[in-house]
């Protein structure tokens, strides 16, 4: 079961959704970010954007503190759905 | 979007939005628009499943595209698929507005507009923003410890192409692209390098730029350049530095800056 971050009204009612889905790619542990066509993966080891395109940028403030304030929660989900790959497993190594 | 689209449906679907497109609904449009339509670049045509198709003027390479939004008889695939450059029948669809968004952007080949299980093979046919397609075996699906197994019976595209659902579980479409098709991954790759702000990543990007290969740089090999590229040589000797920089027509601390 995909877990979905629940967003302030304003930004979920604009389309931003925050997921981590039972089936990413393998990557360092991350939550994606949705709007639409796009999507900017968010690493929960550095706690930082992955990549630069996308610009993270565009992502409004609201939806990062959001995330930034459930960021153990996020972590926990993570560990829940990919015990073999947790956030404190390998820091920084992928 | 760079094709045109034909969509077999409800005629009472009303997507919205699209200003520049010309709109052509079947049965209603005289044969002469029908006609004007079919020559356009620009034209999306939706017609009732069961209407008339006429004969396109144009040669099959350059004729719409064809989705079906609705299941249509066996015996009319075979016609589809001789007037269409491409049909989709039988799928499960992102809902009509998304799917216009997704065959109109330009992430088109990175987003699916729907998908057909096939139980009895164990495999989901996936179609593409760009209506090419991509098969991809149950097997990949995993049971995962929070979803379990995927519910094949209740498969559905979602999040505008960026995520298949079957039942609890979710799979993310770029998981699968980076698994199924070697273009995407190419790319990605690429991507990756060009964020890489390693020297190694700089030293290739500088060197792809001014055009050279790797054994361009005597009396330096091309597998102790490939070794610089790729990291494994903390902290390359002045003298490689300097061959480095002489070939690349740069200072050597610049390198870096690439």
């Amino acid at each position: 079961m995909p877990y979905e971050l629940p967003l302030p009204s304003r930004v979920r009612a604009q389309g931003w959704k925050v997921k981590i889905r039972d089936k990413e790619r393998l990557e360092p542990p991350h939550a994606t970010v949705l709007k639409r066509m796009e999507s900017w993966r968010w690493d929960l080891r550095t706690r930082s954007f992955m990549d630069a395109s996308p610009d993270p940028r565009e992502v409004p403030e609201d939806v990062v503190e959001t995330i930034m304030d459930n960021y153990a929660g996020l972590c926990s989900q993570w560990d829940k759905m990919y015990p073999e790959n947790p956030v404190d497993g390998e820091h920084g190594d992928d | 979007m760079t094709d045109r689209l034909f969509i077999l449906g409800p005629i009472s679907a009303k997507p919205y939005g699209f200003p520049d497109s010309r709109w052509i609904r079947m049965p209603g449009e005289s044969p002469a628009a029908v006609a004007e339509a079919d020559r356009s670049e620009r034209s999306w045509m939706l017609a009732e499943p069961t209407a008339t198709l006429p004969a396109p003027a144009t040669a099959k390479s350059a004729s719409p595209h064809l989705v079906a939004l609705e299941p249509v008889a066996p015996h009319r695939l075979p016609l589809l698929h001789h007037l269409f450059k491409s049909v989709i029948a039988g799928a499960e669809l992102l809902e009509l507005n998304d799917l216009l968004e997704v065959v109109d952007s330009p992430k088109r080949r990175d987003l699916f507009i729907g998908g057909t299980v096939d139980p009895d093979d164990q495999a989901l046919v996936l179609y593409r923003g760009d209506f090419t397609s991509l098969l991809v075996p149950f097997a990949w699906f995993e049971s995962r410890p929070v979803a379990g197994p995927p519910d094949w019976a209740r498969f559905q595209v979602t999040d505008f192409g960026q995520t298949l659902r079957m039942g609890n579980y979710e799979a993310a479409t770029d998981a699968i692209l980076y698994d199924f098709d070697p273009i995407f991954r190419r790319e990605e790759k690429m991507r990756l390098l060009q964020q890489d702000d390693s020297f190694g990543a700089s030293l290739r990007r500088l060197r792809l730029q001014r055009g050279l290969r790797r054994g361009d740089f005597p009396p330096l090999s091309a597998k102790e350049v490939a070794r610089i590229e790729r990291g494994e040589v903390r902290k390359p000797h002045r003298h490689t530095l300097l061959t480095l920089a002489n070939r690349l027509g740069v200072e050597p601390d610049a390198i870096a800056e690439y």
